[in-house]
């Protein structure tokens, strides 16, 4: 992340550095809803997912069901599975971890969803939006960066599944057809 | 509760918004001391969902919030608004990412043209 300071001094923006493509994953240690921590060490998948998501952003609620279908569906193919939230709780008190708790409960997610207090992970992958998805080979190093598909506000219209596209290629031994694309959602909460 | 268009359903109505909401998108730009988001994708996925929560719900409710919510703090919520001055402030554009300071505009374009 770098900060841009304006001729007083004052911060002026926020901005993150994209995670290139075939950087490895950045280790994390990280509490989940299920009362445990989780760490890169802990993924043992063919394929690892990495989700930044939260609990309040309508982009995300309207994803989850996708992100749970995806889950389903991909982790009986051997793709792991992660969300991480790392918006700012002081400011959005349903983004703390016990408010993700009950979420992943109503949801019935299949993946654990932690909480990146510090940031510290999402600012290295230079994350910008919430869903945002990040998908790593068995090496760990990033293949796919960007969107869940190209229609947050219909399922029924979507015209590109970007994230299955790629883990469809990946799993085959294949290229993603596209290796990055925008994310759509709400901004990231930066504290 | 959100409830996105259906496929034929009021179009003229869809077509009405989207024109309302990037004409005052245009002029708030114009006239104001922020510029857009240096990323028309982005941009444009801002204006189509203020145009669905105008034409769903009758204002502009910040797509990136809970409308439901919104609905409950009048104005607050509805496009520009009243938090998107402190998060340009802090972090060079709005929560939405529709609106940007010039100075984060700057930056932006000269990061992206290196």
């Amino acid at each position: 992340m770098e900060l841009a300071l304006n001729p007083h001094g004052q911060r002026t923006s926020v901005r993150t550095m994209a995670l290139e493509l075939l950087a490895p994953c950045p280790p994390f240690d990280l509490p989940g809803t299920d009362d445990r921590n989780h760490t890169l060490a802990d993924v043992k998948g063919k394929l690892f997912v990495l989700l930044v998501s939260c609990n309040h952003c309508p982009y995300v609620i309207a994803y989850e069901p996708r992100m749970v279908a995806l889950a389903n569906e991909y982790g009986a193919r051997g793709v792991d599975f992660m969300a991480v939230n790392a918006n700012d709780a002081t400011r959005y008190p349903d983004d703390g971890l016990q408010p993700m708790k009950a979420r992943a409960r109503e949801r019935g997610f299949p993946f654990p969803y932690v909480r990146d207090d510090s940031q510290a992970l999402v600012r290295t992958l230079g994350a910008r939006f919430t869903p945002e998805a990040y998908v790593f080979d068995e090496g760990r190093k990033l293949r796919y960066h960007g969107r869940i598909d190209d229609n947050h506000r219909d399922p029924a219209r979507v015209t590109s599944h970007d994230l299955k596209n790629a883990l469809d290629a990946l799993l085959e031994g294949k290229d993603p057809p596209v290796l990055e694309t925008t994310a759509f959602g709400c901004s990231i909460k930066w504290k | 509760m959100w409830h996105p268009l259906s496929v034929g359903e009021d179009e003229d109505k869809k077509a009405a918004a989207l024109a309302r909401v990037r004409k005052f998108v245009q002029t708030y730009v114009t006239k104001g001391k922020y510029g857009l988001y240096p990323e028309d994708s982005v941009v444009e996925n801002v204006v189509q969902g203020l145009a669905e929560n105008l034409v769903a719900h009758g204002r502009m409710y910040c797509p990136c919030a809970d409308v439901e919510d919104s609905k409950t703090k009048g104005s607050a919520m509805v496009c520009p608004c009243t938090p998107h001055h402190e998060d340009i402030a802090r972090q060079g554009y709005c929560d939405c990412a529709l609106f940007a300071s010039r100075d984060f505009v700057s930056e932006e374009r000269l990061r992206t043209k290196k």
